[in-house]
């Protein structure tokens, strides 16, 4: 925050004269900065005051000192009336006028503010998360290296690399300087007697030196760290976790730490600010790829060209850009090719179909200068969506101010018209109105920029993302900063020029003749089809609202399955403190056991998959009596679970029972399904006492179905219930991460100690993490659509807000102009109804052409928005009826004032009036 | 230019009064001006330092203040000291007289009570 400020201050003290600089700039800024110095204690209203205070101080005194230093050698009276031959005399003239006008002033900085404010605040999220270059040495020339397409083996999430595909891409093409492999994987880390589970990042010994980071102390990672398996346990520390839980200890370099079971020296810090290659991960420790076993200790893999696990990023020898992409997917072409004949012998049993598929792989290369994230893709769209709808309420304010300016104008005709008349010519009359209104822009920019920092902050803040707070920053960099003042001045130019135009263009003679009201008469025309845009743009962004509030609430209702309530999930990973498998089976076991006796419990299990949390575990099957088709799916959704999973989680079991303590590693194995797997493979029998076994070659139908339960939401609320089917922990044989499901009948809070104890009890080193309600775990799956609808629905808010202020100074300014008109009519025996209708009867054709100009985009947004909706259409008839109605109550209460007063005009009066 | 005379200085405005005053008993830096002015009017007058600075720049082109030299042989170049010149203790001095005679004024019209004759 006081960066910003710092930056607001010198840039302020910056616009002093020269040589006001010389003598004081120095002593002026030390004394600001004591002065923000003893703000700290105050609370942030009283602070943001007085930095605003000192903000307009140093600003006034710029302008002040500026104006006088130039005053020497100048006519006053001719710089102030007729010349205003400098920039900074029509900044002077233009301040002037603002405090004549304070009123005005504050409503049209204010108004500025809330929309620059806005599109700031969204900014410096899309920033980061698409747009920023990763802070690496010439960022341009990285590819990320893709190979969609028919596979057949393990891949983990969308990693597309085996390790020796790696392996080999990198020794056979010399399209790219260098190629680095990662893979992220999360770990326990052991310090001073504490462990506590952090997230590291596996990579090939030339990760750094590709990338280009360097050290920030110590040494980096070096190829010849990754060169012998297990032969150099090295760890690299990312600067945010070295300040973080080092406090940026030189010495720690050159210490070791225990990683899972391994103890490994900590031999340096990379580069501040460098948090890898994927937004939204917050790496803590780098790792050789060598040293994977100790952080993977359940699967090794790194000889099987089947199991994809790696990203491959490349730099390319020639720079980046679009050519040199291309030239470096021609000449791998061939590599890839020969490696994927290799891959593909190692593929048995596999369809034709599938050859043909697998044949039409490609290697494809992507630009990679702002890395790779998951998160961008899940945002990006949303994200867009919400910098659009920023962007329109901007447009809408700017419509706003046009017209309080135009409005303004009228009261100055005389004042311009004089001007004009003593020789000043239109283009400096322009110019002096433009400067006003670039500078109101500015001050709207500095009220943004603050409402964008407080704003990105609770945005950041809320992400329910491990990581993502950690990497995005809600600091106004120069980027953010830059994008404010593009905007601002853009935005002063915009809406400043059509009126500076309109106000300058009157015959000076006979508006200095009578200088009434009539002279404003051309102005309707604008300010009427200023608030028929109004109209149109707040019309777009309440139906995205609607449409959007509407996908949430049909989320919220979306039938789970299961019951979120008094249920309290946790998750614990022993494979990562060196648990062998039977040790972790029996530590599961005696964890469920003694948290069933915590008091208040009402039951507790447990699941390899932890649900609504985006995992998934896929894997093929062969069912009896069922003749799969060539290319048919055969891969199912699975879960490992533990006994009374059903029953805790409240999922109806149907038919059959629920895995107990018999199902034990030697029983005869035995699944439950639920309700879409049971009708896929069984119609309408019934699934109990059916086999089915695991793998697409032999035909092994070893697991009998001993239960059937209902649908129920598994990684994503949006998903369709897939086919399911659930296995007993006991059975499994690769036991890792296991998550618990504790109901209770007290609030999930009062038993989080215990469950903390429990685990405890058995293994004090052992971290437990993701521990919350699943009603926390459900509002974060939701988090997206919930940002989107509030943010949607405070923008369309906003924006008619703005549009009704318009319209209520238009219709004010209709009344006054036809007042005499009225006074007519009423003359002639015109009722106040009729008069109240003649008015309201002009608001309801502005709101009506508003919504029909308004119809057209919208159209377009809802095709924009489509995929992002759950549960509806985008053409949802009561989303697009209502935002219309909604604005025209809207529109008739705001011109309903107007017309009321015009009712009330005295015929007499009104006559007279000029 | 010639420089006018103290008297054609007068009336001084409050705020460059309050500067003056805070100079008026040993060299002192911006900051310090801010603070002594606050303390002294209880909090109620918050000097901005753009508003001080741009005034300081005035009464030192008048010729009423300079620069000092800092205390105890410091010559920190970031952190000025400002001292009153002969012309502004006189102009001080000037001005005060000025007040005490309007004060006394307003006692004898009773607009304050009469000093107890102590």
């Amino acid at each position: 925050m006081s960066r910003l400020w710092s930056y607001l201050y010198r840039a302020l003290i910056d616009l002093h004269p020269r040589e006001f600089r010389d003598l004081y700039g120095d002593d002026l800024l030390q004394t600001v900065r004591l002065r923000e110095a003893d703000r700290v204690g105050l609370s942030a209203p009283a602070r943001l005051l007085g930095r605003l205070r000192e903000l307009s101080a140093l600003g006034r005194s710029a302008v002040s000192l500026r104006s006088r230093s130039k005053d020497a050698s100048r006519v006053r009276m001719k710089r102030r009336f007729v010349g205003l031959s400098s920039v900074a005399g029509d900044v002077g003239y233009a301040l002037r006028g603002f405090r004549l006008a304070p009123g005005f002033t504050v409503i049209v900085v204010l108004t500025l503010g809330l929309g620059i404010g806005a599109n700031s605040a969204i900014f410096t999220l899309l920033d980061q998360l698409m747009l920023r270059p990763l802070p690496v040495r010439d960022p341009g020339a990285l590819v990320s290296l893709d190979a969609p397409g028919a596979w057949s083996g393990w891949q983990m999430g969308d990693a597309r690399f085996s390790y020796p595909f790696y392996l080999e891409i990198r020794e056979q093409t010399d399209a790219f300087e260098g190629v680095l492999a990662r893979y992220v994987g999360s770990a326990s880390l052991e310090h001073g007697g504490e462990s506590e589970r952090i997230d590291a990042v596996i990579v090939s010994g030339n990760y750094f030196d590709v990338l280009g980071v360097a050290a920030h102390r110590g040494r980096l990672l070096s190829e010849e760290d990754d060169a012998l398996k297990g032969a150099h346990p090295v760890v690299v520390l990312s600067h945010r976790y070295w300040l973080g839980r080092f406090g940026g200890d030189d010495s720690i370099v050159g210490e070791s730490v225990r990683v899972n079971a391994q103890v490994m020296e900590i031999v340096g810090v990379a580069a501040p600010g460098f948090d890898g290659i994927e937004v939204g991960v917050a790496p803590d420790l780098f790792v050789t790829l060598a040293m994977k076993d100790a952080l993977t200790p359940t699967w090794d893999e790194m000889d099987n060209r089947r199991t994809r696990f790696l990203h491959l990023i490349a730099r390319l020898r020639d720079g980046g850009g679009e050519a040199a992409l291309h030239q470096a997917e021609a000449v791998t072409d061939v590599v890839f090719r020969e490696i994927s004949e290799r891959d593909l012998a190692t593929m048995t049993g596999v369809s034709d179909r599938f050859l043909e598929s697998f044949g039409r792989r490609r290697l494809e290369l992507h630009p990679a200068a702002q890395g790779i994230s998951e998160l961008r893709e899940r945002f990006s769209t949303p994200l867009v969506v919400l910098m659009g709808m920023v962007g329109l309420v901007l447009l809408t304010a700017c419509a706003n101010v046009a017209n309080l300016l135009l409005a303004r104008g009228a009261g100055r005709h005389k004042d311009v018209a004089l001007r004009l008349a003593l020789g000043a010519s239109r283009w400096r009359i322009v110019r002096q109105l433009v400067v006003e209104s670039v500078l109101l822009a500015s001050a709207g920019g500095v009220v943004g920029l603050v409402l964008a920092v407080w704003t990105a902050h609770a945005l950041v803040g809320a992400l329910p993302f491990e990581g993502a707070a950690a990497t995005l920053s809600a600091e106004p960099d120069g980027r953010v900063l830059g994008f404010t003042l593009w905007v601002s001045v853009l935005t002063g130019i915009v809406f400043g020029l059509t009126p500076a135009l309109k106000v300058s263009s009157p015959s000076p003679a006979s508006t200095l003749k009578d200088g009434n009201v009539a002279s404003a008469l051309p102005q309707a025309r604008l300010r009427k089809s200023l608030v028929v845009s109004q109209v149109a743009l707040s019309l777009l962004l309440l139906i995205g609202a609607a449409l959007f509030s509407t996908s949430l609430r049909n989320l919220e209702s979306s039938e789970l399955g299961f019951r979120p309530e008094r249920l309290l999930t946790f998750s614990v990973d022993p494979s990562t403190a060196g648990y062998s498998q039977s040790r972790m089976a029996t530590f599961f076991d005696t964890v469920r056991t003694d948290l069933g006796a915590v008091p208040g419990v009402d039951s507790v299990s447990m699941a390899e998959i932890s649900a609504v949390s985006e995992d998934r575990w896929m894997s093929t099957i062969q069912v009896e009596g069922y003749e799969p088709t060539d290319d048919e799916d055969m891969n199912p959704d699975f879960n490992g679970i533990g006994p009374e999973y059903f029953q805790t989680m409240g999922i109806p079991l149907l038919a059959g029972r629920e895995f107990t303590e018999r199902d034990t590693k030697d029983a005869p194995k035995v699944a439950v399904v639920n309700e879409t797997m049971a009708r896929y493979f069984f119609g309408d029998e019934s699934p109990i006492g059916r086999r089915f076994g695991f793998g697409s070659r032999e035909r092994k139908y070893d697991i009998e179905i001993v239960g059937l339960v209902g649908n129920s939401k598994y990684a994503t609320l949006r998903e369709e219930p897939p086919r399911f089917g659930y296995i007993p922990v006991a059975q499994n044989e690769l036991l890792s991460e296991m998550t618990f499901y504790v109901r209770t009948a007290l609030p999930e809070e009062s038993i989080v100690t215990a469950a903390r104890g429990v685990v405890r009890e058995h293994d004090p080193s052992l971290p437990i993490f993701a521990v919350k309600s699943m009603r926390t775990q459900l509002s974060e799956a939701m988090f997206v659509e919930r940002l989107v609808a509030a943010l949607a629905t405070a923008f369309g808010v906003l924006a008619s807000l703005l549009a009704a202020i318009g319209l209520y100074g238009v219709m004010s300014l209709t009344v006054a102009r036809r007042t005499r008109e009225i006074g007519i009519r009423m003359a002639f025996g015109a009722r106040r109804d009729n008069v109240v209708g003649l008015v309201l009867k002009e608001v309801l054709s502005l709101a009506g052409w508003g919504v029909i100009v308004g119809l057209f985009p919208c159209i377009a947004l809802a095709r924009l928005i489509e995929s992002e909706l759950f549960g509806l259409s985008p053409w949802d008839p009561a989303s697009w009826v209502g935002a219309a109605a909604l604005l025209i109550v809207v529109a008739v209460l705001s011109g309903s004032l107007p017309a009321i007063r015009a009712s009330k005009l005295d015929p007499i009066r009104a006559l007279r009036w000029e | 230019m010639p420089s006018p005379t103290p008297e054609a200085m007068l009336p001084l405005t409050p705020l460059t009064l309050q500067i003056l005053l805070a100079m008026a008993e040993k060299p002192i830096h911006g900051y310090g001006v801010i603070r002594e002015v606050a303390q002294r009017s209880g909090g109620k007058i918050a000097l901005e330092a753009g508003t001080l600075y741009q005034a300081i720049k005035r009464l030192r082109d008048e010729g009423l203040i300079d620069f000092a030299k800092t205390p105890g042989g410091d010559v920190d170049r970031r952190r000025r000291y400002y001292r009153l010149t002969a012309l502004g203790r006189k102009v001080l001095r000037l001005e005060s007289e000025r007040l005490e005679d309007l004060v006394a004024l307003a006692r004898v019209k009773k607009v304050l009570p009469q000093e107890s004759a102590s």
